[in-house]
């Protein structure tokens, strides 16, 4: 540190402002410390000298009271010869009742007595009589009654009041000089002490200061190293580095905020990122729940299809147990139909009648033999079909349900139809499974129509109904399983997924149209010379 | 039948033991405690007294006790006594035999009374424990205590003369002499007693209203302490104030005999008796610390009087 610069750092202005103030402080302090004292010792010699006055005066009146009593010189001289003789004292006097001075001792004035003489407070010199340098004490001398009560002399247990007549007085004659002079000395000693305290005070205090104000001291220097040009003291110092601690700090926190706002827009913006990426999250929620839900319906309706198709096939299986028991009856009742019609002289409308029975045996037959097809595991062996024949074959089966339904078949077969390359058996499933689903669509009859025809390569099938038809929306989707507008338990939602199966197996095409007026038409077109290899 | 009744009533009025009920009123001169103290005690030993005339009597006494004090107590006492007058009126203390002789209602037993000895012209029967007990006995009881007095001072006056001489006689025999001042008025006792106490060893303090004053007690027992003369006094109470030996009264004894003089009037004495007080009526006390005091006073003044 050089020279220069400790000389600009002397014992700092600060230091000695705040020892001014210390300083200061102290000389107040001790201004009114000293009066206090000064106030106090004279009350205390004033006290003193009142105690003293009223005390001697008062003793001096216990003293003189025998004396006074009984009038004799002997018993009053002592105690005022001792009164007059102690310090201070300029005399004493005791007086009678009516003023006369019985005895003097000392150099006592003639200070008449005071009226209304009482007994004074000690410690209080205004009842005293002041003169020119002295102070006289006054006292009464009282006493007590002049005789015992008879029960008093032996056992009184209090003795009479002794404040009763006033018999004389005394005064006693202080020297007030010895007040001035304990004044004078107690001025001076507290001025001494004053001065003394105030000067050790001083000192203190400098050292006060400039111990605690030297870390500041320190701290000031250090700073005015690093930002010289501040203030001449340690405060101007201080002060200055404080400016530019707080510039540093407004632009401090200038640069947070701004990294706080930046920071605040990033926020804001992945907020938002994620906002919408839950919002996409919830929307693909949605629709997987929604995905789930339909897969869900789906597979309980499958599941229903599975039970009913169950169920079907158990009933198939079970019909076809039954038409195999009913064939044989059947065939026996034809035979003895056959043998009845043999027989020679019958009547015509019993011949008649018996060729009905015939007809409708071979019926029976032909249906229990369908049935036993239809329920019959399919061959899977290709061979040319007549879908002719099979169509006649279907419609064969299905005419009392047919007719039940009021539905009334209109046929436009073509009879040079070719033969398909299929399996017979699923072509006749095919067929059964449309002539059904038109049944089911004309819910209060009307006509199917069944149209064959051959169209190069492919032999058409047509099946078309008068029904409500398909629902524009469901055109895509009727050949999915499980697809039926039947209520549960009436279907299997199965058949038209069946035709598109055997449809597709045989390389054929399978499509359907509502009609303008009403229904729908589906249409199955199959290769002649069979599926592709 | 009437003949037999009288018969029977003569003899149970005549023959058979007598019993009756002796009405005692107890005046109290003042509220003070060694009053009280003898009441009680007159009280409580006539209680347990036996029957003045024999075990054939039965003697039960109904004490009414009376305070006086002031002016409404004492018309009240007066006005009750007067009503229906008791059998016997125990009187404590000047005021009270004062007040019984005033009343003259019933014979008078009277305690702790030292103006009785003025009251002999009474016209009621007047007994009592004599009061102070024997001044000179107590004096002579005090004067053992302290064996190295020769000297005995006194002032008195002319009421109180008669003691003097009667102690005078005492000591004379005992080899102690007897230093008497007479004074006239109590504004004389302080030179008096000044002047008396470089010729005594020990001053004796008479019941005196004269010489013993409220004014003049305090200076008698300091100023006697300070020139090394032990003060004996008439009482206790003076014990506490500088006195070195005292007389202190047996207040149940005082009691105890007074109810004796009851059961002797009933008896029929009326006699006065004088120095009735038996030797174990008062005991003698002594202030240990004044004692010591006097004496190291007279060691320091008169170093010669102790070799």
């Amino acid at each position: 540190m050089s020279i220069s610069f400790r000389l600009r750092r002397l014992p700092g202005s600060l230091t000695l402002r705040v020892f001014g103030a210390l300083a200061g402080i102290l000389v107040v302090f001790g201004v009114i410390l000293g009066t206090w004292s000064i106030c106090r010792e004279n009350a205390l010699i004033r006290s003193h000298i009142a105690e003293q006055g009223h005390t001697l005066a008062g003793l001096l009146a216990d003293e003189v009271r025998l004396g006074v009593y009984s009038r004799s010189k002997g018993l009053l001289t002592p105690p005022l010869g001792a009164v007059a003789r102690r310090r201070g004292v300029l005399g004493a006097r005791v007086l009678g009742v009516d003023g006369v001075v019985l005895a003097v001792s000392g150099t006592p004035m003639d200070v008449p007595i005071p009226k209304g003489l009482v007994t004074l407070v000690s410690g209080d010199l205004a009842p005293a009589v002041p003169t020119a340098g002295r102070i006289t004490f006054w006292a009464p001398i009282e006493t007590s009654p002049e005789h015992y009560a008879t029960a008093d002399l032996y056992f009184g247990a209090s003795e009479p009041d002794p404040r009763g007549v006033v018999v004389g007085y005394v005064a006693v004659d202080l020297d007030t000089t010895e007040l001035a002079r304990r004044r004078h000395q107690t001025l001076l000693r507290d001025l001494e002490a004053g001065a003394v305290f105030l000067v050790l005070a001083f000192g203190c205090a400098y050292g006060l200061a400039d111990r605690a104000l030297a870390p500041l001291r320190r701290l000031a220097d250090r700073i005015g190293r690093d930002h010289p040009g501040g203030g001449k003291d340690e405060l101007g110092i201080l002060s200055n580095s404080f400016d530019h601690l707080v510039a540093s700090l407004d632009r401090s926190f200038e640069t947070i905020e701004g990294f706080n706002r930046t920071l605040q827009t990033r926020v804001d913006e992945r907020t938002r990122d994620l906002a919408r990426v839950n919002d996409e999250l919830s929307e693909a929620r949605d629709r997987l729940e929604e995905r789930v839900r339909k897969r869900t319906l789906q597979l309980e309706q499958a599941h229903r299809h599975v039970l009913q198709a169950e169920k079907l096939s158990t009933i198939g299986q079970l019909s076809a147990s039954i038409a195999h028991e009913f064939n044989n009856p059947i065939f026996g009742v034809r035979n003895v139909l056959t043998e009845v019609r043999c027989v020679s002289g019958l009547d015509e409308g019993l011949v008649e009648l018996v060729d009905l029975s015939l007809e409708e045996c071979d019926r029976m037959g032909r249906l229990i033999r369908e049935l036993q097809g239809f329920n019959r595991p399919t061959t899977r062996q290709f061979a040319p079909v007549d879908v002719n024949r099979a169509v006649e074959a279907v419609l064969v089966l299905c005419r009392k349900h047919l007719s039940d339904r009021n539905v009334r078949v209109e046929l436009g077969l073509d009879p040079t139809l070719p033969a398909a390359l299929a399996v017979e058996d699923q072509v006749r499933q095919v067929v059964l499974n449309l002539v059904y689903n038109a049944r089911n669509a004309m819910a209060g009859g009307g006509v199917l129509r069944i149209r064959t025809a051959g169209e190069g390569k492919f032999v058409v099938l047509t099946v078309a109904d008068e029904g409500s038809g398909v629902p524009p929306d469901r055109l895509e989707t009727i050949f999915e399983p499980f697809y039926t507008t039947k209520p549960s338990g009436e279907g299997t939602g199965l058949g038209l997924t069946v035709v598109r199966q055997i449809v597709d197996a045989h390389g054929g095409e399978l499509a359907v149209r509502n009609l303008s007026g009403a229904g729908a038409e589906f249409t199955v077109r199959l290769p002649v010379e069979g599926p592709p290899s | 039948m009437m003949f037999r009744f009288l018969v029977v009533l003569a003899l149970l009025m005549f023959s058979s033991p007598a019993a009756w009920a002796e009405r005692v009123a107890v005046v109290v001169g003042a509220q003070m405690a060694p009053y009280q103290a003898v009441a009680e005690a007159f009280e409580t030993a006539c209680a347990a007294a036996p029957t003045p005339t024999g075990p054939k009597a039965i003697v039960r006494y109904t004490f009414e006790r009376f305070a006086l004090g002031d002016v409404k107590r004492e018309s009240t006492a007066r006005e009750v006594l007067t009503k229906q007058p008791p059998d016997i009126l125990f009187a404590v203390g000047d005021s009270a035999l004062r007040f019984g002789l005033e009343l003259e209602v019933a014979p008078i037993v009277h305690a702790l009374a030292p103006s009785a000895l003025r009251s002999r012209e009474a016209r009621v029967p007047v007994v009592g424990v004599a009061f102070p007990p024997g001044p000179v006995r107590g004096l002579l009881r005090m004067l053992s205590v302290v064996p190295e007095v020769r000297r005995v001072g006194v002032l008195h006056s002319d009421a109180t003369a008669h003691w003097v001489s009667r102690a005078r006689a005492a000591l004379d025999g005992r080899g102690i002499t007897l230093e008497a001042v007479e004074v006239v008025s109590s504004e004389a006792v302080p030179e008096a007693l000044l002047g008396l106490l470089p010729r005594i060893d020990a001053f004796w303090m008479v019941p005196d209203r004269t010489v013993v004053t409220p004014r003049t007690v305090d200076f008698l027992l300091e100023k006697s302490l300070d020139r090394g003369v032990p003060v004996l006094a008439f009482a206790a109470k003076y014990l506490s104030r500088g006195a070195a030996v005292a007389v202190a009264l047996d207040l149940e004894a005082v009691g105890r005999q007074a109810c004796g003089l009851v059961q002797g009037l009933l008896s029929g004495a009326t006699s006065v008796p004088e120095s009735s007080a038996p030797p174990d009526l008062f005991e003698v006390k002594i202030n240990p610390n004044a004692l010591r005091t006097a004496r190291r006073n007279r060691r320091s003044r008169f170093p010669e009087t102790f070799p």
